[in-house]
């Protein structure tokens, strides 16, 4: 525990410190866009999102190597891949009559395809576990001011719009009738969701950004009366799980991503059985 | 403002993806009449509705309300949809779902986050209407189904319409709730235009001032005729209609 303290408050050595406050920062946006995703039973979409971006990141990385388009960073080639991955599944949803999670799963696993494939053609050293499992003792000042940058982005909106954003998760039709333009609520969520995932899979990966997007919020949904009680409840977990992940995995010195994972995942079978038996009658 | 027309449909007809649902309907429903809508399940009952609202465009006639293309009258309506199609684990307090009455209001607290005082009197009065000011904190899911029902009809009232739509209303309440509700609904009607879908013709028919039969088909019964032999009339008519349904969709009875 001391070697732990000692760590996080050394000058000479940010590294424990950055992972600390990028959890915290990053707790705040997946807290409220992670309720959205959970009561509007969208996770697969979050995952495909997700998914897809690394094969972003592989188009842009390989165009940056090889093809020499210096300007094509990684992160371009995320979030157009997010959006675009956003947008399909969004429309699909809204125009086609197809099965939604049969197209939904077909750009999670495309996307993934793409990236591999892009990444493999790629010279160097990149290597795709660390896109997907990500690390978070990897992170720099710079990721720190964008995932701020993100916080007051998704604050600003969900607190503006939280009395539009509830009716249109929780009776679509209703607000419509109130004259609430449901359509751009629709897509506005969406994109929170896509922004969100790009921006934090950069920094901690594409499992991590899953995981922390679903449990923490699934656990909040198990205490919350409302709302926006879930989302802040949401966001405290998540903070908690990233710390204790973190205070777990740095003294035995496992990798920290799969770390959290598990802490927030048995967190939540925990208080999935928990609630079940001792208040057997609750929906 | 009385003897205006609210609601007009002329020579309407509509399909779900070619399955006929309704066909040339001519209804006209003026202001602060009490209408209740009966007929078989699956007869076209909330569709009906829906094309009143304009969530659903016809494929042939023309629907006005108030007078214009339903998109503008819509504001001006009290809508309550049928309590079992919401996610029972979504977190909302009872409050909550009254206050969704409250959105479309002008203004900057309408256009964002926040509800003003008279918003939440709003929502208090009309709970409280319903006999439902106790529940007001808690959680929807924890309701059960007729209190559910009781909320949404706060909610539609809370919209201060002048037409209230209440889609099966009465499915899940015992009779004491319902003549309750339906003295509740006779006092609302001196200041709006009231159309209730039911299943409980026999009930109401004490009530209601025209019943209009939905099965593919509309026919208005008014009032006049309401009494007697015509109820039989009516009923014999709803019983024919019924096994017609039965006979064209295996099990789609099952419900009544």
């Amino acid at each position: 525990m001391n070697e732990l303290l000692e760590a996080l408050f050394d000058p000479d050595f940010p590294v424990l410190r950055y992972a600390l406050v990028a959890g915290i920062l990053g707790s705040i946006p997946l807290g409220i866009v992670g309720s959205y995703v959970v009561t509007r039973r969208i996770s697969y979409v979050a995952g495909a999102i997700a998914h897809s971006v690394l094969g972003g990141i592989g188009a842009a990385l390989y165009l940056q190597e090889v093809k020499g388009i210096a300007w094509c960073r990684p992160m371009y080639g995320a979030v157009l891949a997010a959006l675009a991955a956003a947008v399909v599944i969004g429309l699909v949803s809204l125009y086609a009559h197809q099965r939604e999670d049969t197209v939904i799963g077909a750009i999670w696993v495309m996307g993934m395809a793409v990236g591999l494939m892009f990444l493999a053609k790629t010279p160097g050293n990149v290597d795709p576990m660390s896109y997907l499992f990500g690390n978070i003792l990897f992170i720099s000042r710079y990721d720190l001011y964008l995932v701020a940058g993100l916080d007051v982005v998704v604050v600003a909106l969900a607190v503006l719009l939280h009395n539009k954003l509830l009716a249109v998760c929780f009776d679509q039709e209703f607000a419509e009738l109130r004259g609430v333009r449901v359509t751009y609520y629709y897509l506005l969520r969406r994109c929170l969701t896509a922004l969100t995932v790009v921006l934090l899979v950069q920094v901690v990966g594409i499992v991590l950004v899953i995981a922390l997007l679903t449990l923490p919020a699934a656990v909040a949904g198990h205490f919350a009366r409302r709302l926006w009680q879930m989302m802040v409840l949401a966001m405290l977990f998540c903070m908690v799980f990233v710390a204790v992940g973190l205070g777990v995995s740095y003294p035995t010195d496992l990798p920290s991503g799969p770390t959290i994972i598990l802490v927030a995942g048995v967190v939540y079978l925990a208080t999935a059985v928990g609630t079940r038996l001792w208040r057997p009658n609750a929906a | 403002m009385p003897n205006t027309t609210d609601i007009e449909l002329r020579g309407v007809s509509f399909a779900y993806e070619g399955v006929p649902v309704l066909e040339d309907v001519n209804l006209s429903i003026r202001s602060r009449e009490l209408i209740c809508v009966v007929g078989p399940n699956g007869g076209g009952k909330t569709t009906l509705l829906k094309l009143i609202l304009g969530l659903l465009r016809p494929d042939r006639g023309e629907v006005r309300l108030f007078g214009g293309p339903p998109r503008r009258g819509r504001l001006r309506v009290g809508y309550m949809p049928q309590y079992g199609r919401y996610d029972p684990q979504f977190p909302v307090t009872v409050t909550d779902v009254v206050l969704l009455g409250r959105l479309g209001r002008g203004g900057l607290a309408g256009r964002f986050a926040f509800y003003r005082a008279a918003d939440r009197k709003a929502a208090r009065d009309a709970l409280a209407l319903l006999g439902m000011d106790a529940a007001a904190r808690r959680p929807f899911a924890a309701l059960s189904a007729g209190q559910r029902q009781r909320v949404l009809i706060a909610r539609a009232l809370c919209c201060q319409p002048d037409l209230l739509l209440l889609d099966e209303p009465t499915a899940n309440v015992d009779t004491v709730i319902e003549a309750r509700l339906f003295e509740i609904l006779r006092e609302l009607n001196r200041r709006m235009t009231i159309v209730v879908v039911t299943h409980d013709l026999g009930f109401v028919s004490q009530w209601v001032q025209t019943a209009v039969c939905v099965n593919r088909t509309v026919v208005v019964h008014p009032t006049s005729a309401l009494d007697g032999n015509a109820i039989r009339d009516l009923y014999g008519d709803e019983v024919r209609m019924v096994r017609h349904h039965d006979f064209l969709s295996k099990g789609g009875h099952d419900d009544e």
